[in-house]
């Protein structure tokens, strides 16, 4: 899919570059080399050459530029995108500037692939990392980028204690931090105790997209107290209003969604640059005329102009406006409920909606606390017969018929069809509809007292009533929650919902102050259960994951808090550290089943219904997006369809207004 | 009258200390705070170890007890210096310059409309009770009353993008948004800015009017109206003159509770609108519990309130003389 584009450009050069090119150094002949070039840019950028603010394209690129196959057709130059975040959370943002990770995942999301850095290798036994880094790539503003930088991220960012908290986890094996070194100018590598198996998938997904933040070394040196001159810097620190140099550090290199969000200074490697920084809920990014890949026909990407971005204060406003069509691109968090609004709004706002899958096994998983603090409950979640019972009350057809406009099918939370850990047998059990089985496990657990209303009681006495804390901002979560009422009210359980703020719900996750949960059953796939099997193993000490939050403290603070998991919870977390090791992909193949296969005995998780498609907003006439696709956590949004090969045919949205 | 200012003075200093004590305390009132949140904005991929977490509220300044916390504020808060929002990682006093201006911009205009249009109407209605345009204007007061500001913006943004095509919230529609300041754009604001000013107003206006023909229908049945009339003053005249000047008190005694109200009362409908005032960013920063941003917006307002107050005070001695300072 990415090839290199060398020799032409190599014989160019010998043949009589060298007197062309030091002219265009001095910044007057940019245009005469430009017009022998094999290369294209875009108008915009072949006038700032022209009047000689831009060196020439060629200059600009790498001698060996990436080259991106486009999905259809090669594209022309032209049009702005649209789109809108939800009270500045931007998940799906990242996808529309890229992001451009160390390494990157393949267009159909089943591997991973070179980006900035050209190949990687494991030596000494696996255990040391070795990462090639492509050369002549240039930041936005025209400097070098090479191994110097991840020195300066490694030794000066991320084992400095006063911009980083601890050592960045991802990179830790067995707990400890590795040694990094730089072996020249475009090699790196890290020493660890056992191989990092999953390095690479960590290098195209999160971490990967934002280290870049903190390689552009030459701009942020001035900001550092190891760099800069002491006086200097305090002098910039008190200018900007700031009380620490790592205040004034973590604002000029902020990041967010893996985009310079408020300094267009930052520089990038994007292929897009911040132009305008959120400004009155409105931010602009710009073409990147750096940017380091072309198509087959020697235009340099991206083809679209800019990325003007929204920031909406509400989610239904946000939709309006969709159905307004205000936007062009929308493509992650977008909510099912509301297809018939976007639909409605389709022909006179110049886009359409795709149906797009996810990386959700199940829409919803719903957990049963089982370090729950009540000893009672404790007891009771930690009966798998209780979670079967459970399972089979639910009613999932109806789930699907009411919430999801039947575009969904009853499953636990196993993995998405296409993944090589799917199992249809485990994904579908214990899902019929058997509320007199349901009844039947209840009684024959011992909970057979009831009070005058039928409802069943504790063991203790008292009535059995689960409470589930659910996030406000969710509206499928309680949709599903409040059929979920009815559906335990058959079974004589009392089922409470309080609907609160996402931070609140998280502030009693992380207390391990939550009896029952929920939450949307995502990053079931292959890019992401290896190194993030959120919801099957307890590993995380922060997260949404209820099930097992004392295990899972446990497991991360190695042994200082929480409790000790026992039996099968503590074979996931030894079959994850085993995981994490494993380079050989049989073996990896075993431990993600036998995971999998706990996870399915225990019903750690329940899940509602899967398969339900995502609602994605194009613009019209934007090509080189596929009509069936996927998006999601797992792949970032979906920047392996890789943002700066589309284009406007024509050259601009046709619901551009003017 | 001196003597007054500097005495109103030392109170609203001590106003305004108990308000940024409790608006700090309040804050840290919901379980967990801004590390909580924090983590969950980094969903997964990004595991974060117990140290991290230790680590992160000891370089946000979370692990010290409240008094301490409170302090660093206030010390710094007196230097000039409002912290710095976690959530933004810029300071507050960049993220209020920001907001402000058009805060401002949309909030005293709307005064002024709730005044310029509630208090005429409100004098009109007493003086011709019962009359048929009396009972339009209270039906819609009445309605405009109970109905909450939000709910008319959703409804005006249904009707906008039903029958005129787009204009979802927002300052500028999308064809302005991008391009340089011209006339058009300035005309633009205005139009999306008006429309707000009308939401925003409509309860102070429906609740203004009320008060105001209230109390001007006491005064009306007031003998001194009657002896006034005798000895033949012009009808006109005579209720400007005097029944208004008393009825008028209770609304401008309120002016102070107006500002602050104006400001903070907006938040939903501001939100529901997608204008970028401070509401919005006050809502999120309470939800996140980012403290200094969320503590400095209320003490800002706070401030906001006591001036108004103290303006409202010295407008009242001024409509009615038998007020003593």
């Amino acid at each position: 899919m990415i090839r290199t584009f060398a020799p032409t450009r190599r014989q160019f050069l010998k043949l009589g570059g060298l007197a062309a090119s030091s002219i265009a150094l001095g910044g007057l002949g940019g245009r005469a080399f430009a017009q022998g070039s094999q290369y294209k840019e875009a108008p915009q950028l072949a006038e700032m050459v022209a009047s000689g603010t831009l060196p020439s394209v060629d200059e600009r690129l790498p001698e060996a530029p990436v080259v991106v196959e486009p999905l259809e057709s090669v594209g022309t130059y032209g049009g702005h995108l649209r789109t809108g975040i939800i009270q500045n959370r931007g998940f799906q943002a990242r996808s529309a500037w890229g992001p451009e990770p160390i390494l990157r995942i393949s267009r159909d999301g089943q591997s991973v692939e070179p980006n900035l850095a050209e190949s990687w290798e494991y030596t000494n036994d696996g255990k040391t990392f070795v990462l090639h880094l492509r050369r002549g790539i240039k930041w936005s503003d025209g400097a070098s980028f090479d191994a110097s930088g991840f020195d300066f991220w490694w030794n000066h960012v991320n084992l400095n204690a006063e911009l980083s908290p601890a050592p960045m986890a991802q990179f830790m094996v067995q707990g400890e931090v590795p040694t990094f070194e730089m072996v020249d100018d475009h090699t790196v590598q890290w020493t660890f105790v056992a191989p990092h198996a999953n390095l690479p998938a960590l290098l195209a997904h999160g971490p990967g997209g934002s280290i870049p933040r903190y390689l552009p070394r030459h701009y942020l040196e001035q900001f550092h107290a190891d760099f800069a001159d002491e006086a200097a810097l305090n002098g910039r620190v008190a200018e900007a209003g700031f009380s620490t140099w790592a205040e004034l550090f973590n604002n000029r290199s902020n990041v967010q969604w893996l985009m310079p969000f408020d300094n267009p200074a930052m520089p990038t490697l994007l292929p897009f640059k911040l132009s305008r920084p959120m400004q009155l809920n409105v931010l602009v990014a710009d073409r990147n005329p750096y940017y380091w890949k072309v198509d087959p026909e020697g235009q340099q990407l991206p083809y679209v102009d800019d990325i003007v971005l929204t920031n909406y204060e509400s989610g239904e406003v946000r939709d309006a406006a969709i159905a307004a069509g205000e936007m062009n691109w929308v493509n992650t968090d977008t909510t099912f409920t509301n297809l018939p609004l976007y639909r409605e709004g389709q022909e006179r706002g110049n886009y359409s909606v795709k149906l797009w899958q996810t990386d959700r096994a199940a829409e919803h998983t719903i957990m049963f606390n089982h370090t729950v603090k009540d000893p009672v409950l404790r007891e009771l979640y930690n009966d798998v017969r209780f979670k079967r019972a459970f399972s089979l009350a639910l009613d999932r057809q109806q789930i699907a018929d009411t919430v999801y406009l039947g575009f969904a099918v009853p499953s636990q939370l196993q993995m998405i069809p296409g993944s090589k850990w799917r199992n249809e047998e485990w994904a579908t059990k214990d899902t019929e509809y058997d509320p007199d089985g349901a009844n039947a496990l209840l009684d024959e657990i011992g909970l057979t007292n009831r009070d005058g209303q039928g409802i069943r009681q504790r063991s203790d006495g008292r009535p059995l009533v689960l409470n589930m804390d659910i996030p406000v901002d969710d509206p499928g979560s309680l949709a599903v929650a409040e059929l979920i009422i009815e559906f335990m009210r058959e079974v004589g359980i009392t089922f409470n919902v309080r609907s609160i703020a996402r931070e609140q719900v998280r502030a009693l996750i992380d207390n391990n102050d939550t009896e029952v949960g929920i939450w949307i059953g995502d990053k079931c796939s292959d890019a992401m259960f290896p190194h993030s099997p959120e919801w099957h193993v307890p590993y995380l000490a922060t997260g949404w994951n209820v099930w097992g939050m004392a295990w899972a403290q446990f497991y991360a603070s190695g042994g200082q808090q929480g409790e000790e998991p026992q039996g099968d919870a503590k074979l996931v977390q030894e079959l994850f550290d085993e995981m994490q090791i494993t380079v050989d992909e049989a073996r990896r193949l075993e431990i993600g089943n036998e995971i999998l296969r706990i996870n399915a005995e225990n019903l750690w998780n329940i899940g509602d219904v899967g398969q339900v498609p995502i609602p994605v907003i194009l613009g019209s006439n934007l090509r080189n997006y596929p009509e069936e696709g996927f998006t999601g956590f797992s792949w970032l949004g979906n920047y392996n369809y890789q943002i700066e090969q589309t284009y406007f045919e024509g050259g601009a949205w046709s619901g551009e207004r003017s | 009258m001196m003597n007054y200012a500097i005495r109103r003075s030392g109170q609203m200093l001590v106003t305004v200390f108990v308000i940024s004590v409790i608006a700090f305390v309040v804050i840290q009132l919901p379980p967990g705070d801004f590390v909580n949140s924090y983590l969950a904005t980094l969903s997964g991929g990004n595991i974060v170890t117990q140290d991290a977490i230790v680590a992160l509220r000891a370089q946000f300044g979370l692990d010290e007890n409240l008094v301490v916390q409170y302090w660093r504020w206030l010390t710094n808060l007196l230097q000039g210096n409002m912290g710095i929002s976690f959530q933004y990682q810029r300071t507050v006093l960049d993220l209020l310059a920001e907001r402000l201006p058009l805060t401002l911009a949309i909030t005293i205009p709307t005064a002024i409309f709730v005044y310029m249009v509630a208090i005429p109407i409100g004098i009109y209605s007493a003086v011709r009770q019962y009359s048929l345009v009396d009972y339009l204007l209270s039906f819609a007061g009445f309605i405009f009353l109970a109905v909450p500001n939000f709910l008319i913006a959703i409804i005006a943004i249904y009707i906008g993008y039903r029958y005129f095509g787009g204009g979802v919230g927002g300052l500028f529609s999308p064809e302005y948004e991008l391009a340089p300041w011209s006339i058009g754009k300035v005309l633009n604001m205005m139009q999306n800015m008006s429309l707000a000013i009308l939401i925003i107003g409509t309860s102070g206006v429906a609740a203004t009017m009320r008060v105001m023909r209230g109390m001007l229908l006491d005064e009306l049945s007031q003998a001194y109206v009657e002896t006034a009339r005798a000895k033949g003053l012009g009808e006109w005249r005579l209720i400007m003159k005097y029944p208004v000047r008393v009825a008028v008190s209770p609304v401008l005694s309120t002016i102070g509770f107006v500002l602050p109200a104006l400001i903070s009362g907006t938040e939903i409908t501001a939100t529901v609108l997608n204008i970028p005032t401070t509401g919005p960013l006050l809502l999120n920063a309470v939800r996140s519990q980012d403290m200094f941003l969320a503590a400095s917006i209320i003490f800002v307002l706070s401030i906001l309130t006591v001036i108004g107050t103290f303006i409202s005070d010295l407008l009242l001695v001024w409509a009615d003389p038998r007020i003593k300072l």
